[in-house]
């Protein structure tokens, strides 16, 4: 892929920074939402907090999380970085893969639980284990996007055997 | 913010140390939720 020029390079890391964070933030609210929905008391907030949780999942989380995605990629392979020849690069595409990954498949589970809430109240120990495992996943979640978001501002050194072998070709040895 | 090409030349070689404590931890995690599936303890379930 041809690298991007400096202008397309601000406006790509712009957007990238945006939806990153973006999709952080609303994996918090998705997390604040299903505590509510595991540990609340009243059962029209319960309700809510799941309608609530399926409407951000499919409107905004679905959405920013393949945005992060793509522009990631994006700015891998248009600059010097690339995809694969620093770890910090390489370890932050292959946690947003799993967590995209995981996400998809953990729609399953909050359109349940959200179908049930807006047919009736849930009753406190009703689809127990999904509530906690949603609670959980969204936990977990935000630890993965908090460590995505700690490498791109640290970039830890280290070249992986492909970057390694691009520098050796690049600079040769005298 | 610094320069998105800042260091690009002065990476050292081999596996850095950052890396082998990461991949030993996703080990850890991996095992952990492997373990807790296996004894039923780990929520796990996708439908009733």
């Amino acid at each position: 892929m041809r690298l991007l020029s400096p202008s397309l390079r601000r406006l790509a890391l712009t957007v990238h920074i945006v939806v990153a964070v973006g999709w952080l933030g609303a994996v918090l609210s998705f997390l604040a939402l299903a505590v509510t929905g595991l540990v609340g008391s009243e059962a029209q907030t319960v309700r809510a907090a799941y309608l609530a949780a399926s409407v951000i999942t499919g409107a905004v989380i679905v959405p920013l999380s393949l945005a992060a995605l793509l522009s990631g990629l994006v700015m891998a392979l248009g600059t010097p970085w690339g995809l694969v020849r620093h770890y910090w690069v390489l370890v932050k595409f292959l946690l947003t893969v799993v967590a995209v990954a995981l996400l998809l498949l953990h729609t399953q589970p909050i359109g349940l639980v959200a179908t049930v809430a807006a047919e009736r109240p849930l009753a406190p120990a009703e689809l127990q284990r999904v509530r906690i495992q949603i609670a959980a996943d969204a936990g977990a979640a935000v630890v993965l996007l908090l460590t995505t978001t700690t490498l791109s501002v640290y970039k830890p050194r280290g070249l992986t055997p492909f970057g390694q072998r691009a520098r050796r070709r690049r600079v040769p040895a005298s | 913010m610094a320069p998105a090409s800042e260091g690009l030349d002065r990476e050292p070689a081999g596996t850095p140390r950052w890396v082998k404590v990461f991949g030993g931890v996703v080990l850890v995690v991996v095992l952990l939720i492997v373990v807790l599936h296996l004894t039923g303890l780990g929520p796990g379930v996708h439908a009733p």
